[in-house]
């Protein structure tokens, strides 16, 4: 159910007065979570078994890590095997459960149906894995236990092709005779081996929320509604923003209070947002996939505009997405935070992820880059280079299972860790001028998108030997694709200038959303899924 | 972050209440007013013999322009699918311009729509022709329609067929119709709001039946306001398809699975839009087919036959002039409906001897 579509119109037309109509009732978080779960099984009802897998799992770790002391305390494993007994009650009870979980599992996985042994045993190993952390009744444990469990679901249904293929490769050079079944292989039942949309966004955040409570910068969440609809509130279900259990997670906690600014200020997002999809990425799109659909047969010209046109498109189609969906969530009275900000006019890299995705940069940056600076601090800018290098790889690998992701995480790992100490210097922060800052910025950018936007790595790699050694063709590209984008080079401009006032004027915001309405009226191309879907 | 914390969004469009309300007017006076004022500036002077183009077959929003001028300027207007419009002739060969020829006047408009099924001229008239009441109709029905469950739209399956957006969108919709939701929801919104089916009436005869963006892309460097300069380029002068005879087309005997009158869903849609055009006060004539016999084997003309008399009845029970098609020298058939020039003649001539075109030929029909 895509936001801008009639089934998400006739969606909110019956969530939003079953929402208000409950908000005297303790019934309104319940209502939240059946309209999220409806929103997400919309697309697969069979994946809502992962969320509701992902959010009781990690509501009970969390309860279970909350019981033991924040002390780092050094366990025997060998003592605490011989000295069995249990100093809190409820963790007894978990250790006893999780045992007989494993036990019950691991038997499905030796004698249980066929289909559903590898998912027996998957099941079996976690269940073993709780019961060590109820055993060893340390924090850590629990994180660890806590990420392996919301992690394995996005393991396998993002990676498992991927590893397996890639490990079959390696196999076959080798010429050793064996090879990894396919991960369809493994489904339970019989079902299609899909990536469940949204699954890379609603796991960082439960991560988020799991690593966050073991450093001790949010409290535990105690009720599990709260928590439930934390993990599934259906605006930023499918693709974030990915928010924070210190942001989101209060919001929750009573009926949010809605004005009629909530209103006003949610069609302003909407309609941006809507013109951002619809219409720019819309059109921009249309060129892209020409381009890029057979990218031998186009020019120098054609396939710069092309990477060019892609670097606005997939900034229109994401921030077209979180616009809608943070004006979806201002409706309902709650707010989401700000994933996008002129990404474009970035004057350095560092700034750039600043600006872009900033809910996922600020959680990488967070939870994978601060703990390896530490770890490798005494490296001094050898030890912030490569944890840069290893933080955007895992970046890239978030957003796919393909090479070209890794590529361009790597792309931009090494360019922050080339330039980190360059931006912080003086004479690139007083003697380059802005502009040329921001173009240099903005071509690095747009390279890496080649290998984001290619099919595969020879392919990014064929598009770039192209771009400098191809005849200069006709790129065939529409004035009027060119001038819409030029537009909007020079509001992103006008936005960080001392002019901004200009676009404040009533006079201005009102054609604007005029000229935007038009727009959506002939924009009847009906629109595609949003690219951040797949990730 | 605390939430009073979170900035609003990157860009500044944040409006008011009242810069939404003044969003409103403007928007609301555009699209009630541009198609109101858009055939000020579009041309449409329609030379004599004139049908809609092939390329507009699903431009509904200028069917209905050419219905109100041809209402005004005709005393009788005939609606149908293919049969009337000419496929197979030019347009100074139709169905319509025979009559004309015959009667010495121009007195009957040419309304056919390729593909017009039944199901689908009931929603032509009950969404794009309001401007019909009160004058004398010609309809066509033919049988071809009938020949199938697939053409029936009775089938289980999904099933493509012409015109689409003119069907039921919700309820009483055809069996194989399975659109997705959101295409029902705009072929509702075509029917309903003008502003909509003139979009689509500037996508169909600007823009080749595109969007504007794809429009673009296809000519990079042209303005399309030049377009709009231009105004509007089509006079369907051509035949469609050539004009040849079915038997040089090596199609054999058919045997048309035909359906149940009382369950076939164009029937019924038949009915309903003789109902609707009686309601509206018309004066209507029913021609069923020309319709080729010679195509078909023994058993199959058997039954079309029956068919055919079970319409008449149902004609005659509900007081609607009927007039069935004659049965044409074989050469005079393109395919299993569709006459040359030279059978549409005769036909024209055959319906001279109706007391419904009696009375043009007479003069006494309204001017």
């Amino acid at each position: 159910m895509l936001f801008y579509t009639w089934p998400f119109l006739c969606f909110l037309l019956i969530v939003l007065p079953a929402f208000f109509a409950l908000r005297k009732t303790p019934f309104w978080l319940l209502g939240l979570i059946a309209a999220s779960y409806f929103f997400y099984g919309w697309w697969n009802p069979y994946y809502l078994v992962l969320i509701f897998y992902i959010t009781v799992v990690v509501f009970i770790l969390a309860a279970l890590m909350d019981r033991c002391p924040v002390e780092n305390q050094k366990t025997n494993l060998r003592a605490r095997l011989l000295r069995f007994q249990f100093n809190d009650r409820l963790v007894k009870t978990a250790f006893i459960l999780f045992i007989l979980g494993s036990l019950v599992f691991g038997g499905m996985a030796w004698a249980g149906p066929q289909t559903l042994r590898p998912f027996a045993g998957g099941l079996g190993l976690i269940m073993l894995l709780m019961a060590l952390g109820a055993l060893y009744g340390s924090r850590e444990i629990w994180l660890v236990v806590g990420l392996f469990n919301a992690g394995v679901p996005l393991l396998f249904f993002k990676y498992a092709r991927f590893i397996s293929e890639n490990l079959n490769a390696v196999l076959s050079w080798l010429h050793i005779p064996a090879k990894l079944p396919d991960a369809s292989a493994l489904m339970p039942f019989g079902l299609d081996y899909l990536l469940p949309i949204g699954i890379s966004f609603f796991t960082f955040q439960a991560m988020g929320y799991l690593i966050d409570l073991y450093l001790g910068k949010t409290a535990r969440e105690r009720n599990l509604l709260r928590f439930a609809n934390f993990v599934c509130f259906f605006p930023q279900l499918m693709a974030g923003p990915i928010e924070r259990a210190e942001q989101l997670l209060p919001q929750f906690r009573q009926f949010p209070a809605i004005c009629a600014q909530n209103f006003t200020d949610a069609l302003s997002l909407f309609l941006t947002g809507l013109f951002k999809k619809m219409v720019l990425a819309g059109w921009l799109a249309l060129y892209v996939e020409r381009v890029y659909a057979a990218p031998q047969t186009f020019g120098a010209p054609a396939l710069i505009l092309a990477s060019v046109a892609y670097a606005w498109q997939i900034f229109f189609d994401f921030g077209g997405y979180t616009d809608m969906a943070r004006g979806v969530a201002k409706l309902m009275g709650f707010n989401l935070v700000l994933n996008f900000n002129h990404p474009y006019l970035a004057t350095g890299l560092g700034d750039f992820w600043r600006r872009w995705h900033i809910s996922f940069s600020r959680w990488i940056l967070d939870y994978i880059f601060m703990p390896l600076q530490m770890r490798w601090r005494t490296w001094r800018n050898a030890g912030i280079a490569l944890a840069l290098v290893v933080t955007f790889l895992v970046s890239g690998i978030w957003h796919g299972a393909a090479w070209t992701f890794v590529a361009w995480g790597a792309l931009h790992g090494l360019g922050l860790a080339g330039t980190f100490g360059l931006e912080r210097s003086a004479f690139y922060r007083k003697r380059v001028p802005k502009i040329v800052k921001q173009f240099f910025v903005f071509t690095f950018v747009t390279f890496t998108w080649i290998f984001f936007r290619a099919q595969s790595l020879p392919e990014a790699l064929l598009i770039i030997r192209r771009i400098f050694t191809a005849a200069w063709q006709d790129p065939q590209i529409p004035v009027l694709i060119l001038v819409l984008v030029g537009l909007v080079w020079i509001y992103e401009f006008l936005c960080e200038s001392r002019f901004q006032d200009v676009l404040k004027t009533g006079f201005v915001r009102v054609g604007i959303a005029v000229l935007m309405v038009l727009g959506l009226f002939f924009s009847s191309s009906g629109g595609s899924a949003f690219i951040y879907f797949q990730f | 972050m605390n939430n009073d914390e979170i900035p609003f969004a990157s860009n500044v469009e944040r409006l008011s209440f009242k810069q939404w309300a003044m969003v409103v007017l403007i928007v609301g006076a555009i699209v009630w007013g541009v198609p109101r004022l858009w055939p000020m500036l579009e041309g449409f002077t329609p030379s004599a013999n004139y049908r809609l183009p092939y390329a507009l077959s699903s431009d509904y929003w200028m069917f209905e322009r050419w219905c109100d001028y041809a209402v005004k300027r005709y005393p009788c207007i005939m609606l149908g699918d293919s049969v009337f419009w000419g496929p197979y002739v030019k347009k100074e060969e139709t169905l319509t311009q025979a009559l004309n020829k015959t009667v010495g006047r121009e007195m009957f408009a040419n309304l056919g729509v390729d593909g017009l099924h039944p199901a689908a001229m009931l929603g032509l008239i009950k969404y794009y022709a309001s401007s019909i009441r009160n004058t004398k109709v010609i309809v066509n029905l033919n049988p071809l329609w009938l020949t199938s469950t697939k053409l029936d739209l009775q089938e289980d399956e999904e099933t493509r067929f012409n015109h689409p957006g003119l069907v039921p969108q919700f309820f009483s919709k055809p069996r194989g119709y399975q659109a997705e939701f959101s295409e029902q929801v705009r072929n509702v919104l075509d029917r309903r709001v003008p502003f909509a089916s003139w979009m689509n009436h500037v996508n169909t005869a600007y823009f080749g039946n595109m969007s504007l963006w794809q429009w673009t892309l296809d000519n990079p460097y042209q303005n399309p306001l030049k377009i709009f300069g231009k105004g509007l380029q089509f006079e369907d002068n051509q035949p469609h398809s050539p004009p040849a005879p079915w038997t040089t087309k090596g199609i054999g005997g058919q045997d048309y699975a035909w359906v149940e009158l009382d369950k076939s869903y164009q029937w019924h849609s038949f009915k309903q839009a003789i109902n609707l055009l009686k309601s509206g006060n018309n004066e209507v004539l029913v021609i069923v087919g020309p319709f080729n016999g010679y195509m078909m084997t023994k058993e199959c003309l058997g039954h079309y036959q029956a068919v055919r008399s079970k319409i008449e009845s149902w004609l005659k029970q509900n007081n609607v002039s009927c007039y069935t098609a004659m049965e044409l020298p074989s050469e005079l058939y393109a395919d299993a409906s569709h006459p040359v020039a030279e059978g549409y003649r005769l036909i024209a001539e055959e319906l001279l001897k109706t007391d419904f075109v009696k009375a043009f030929q007479a003069g006494d029909a309204k001017q």
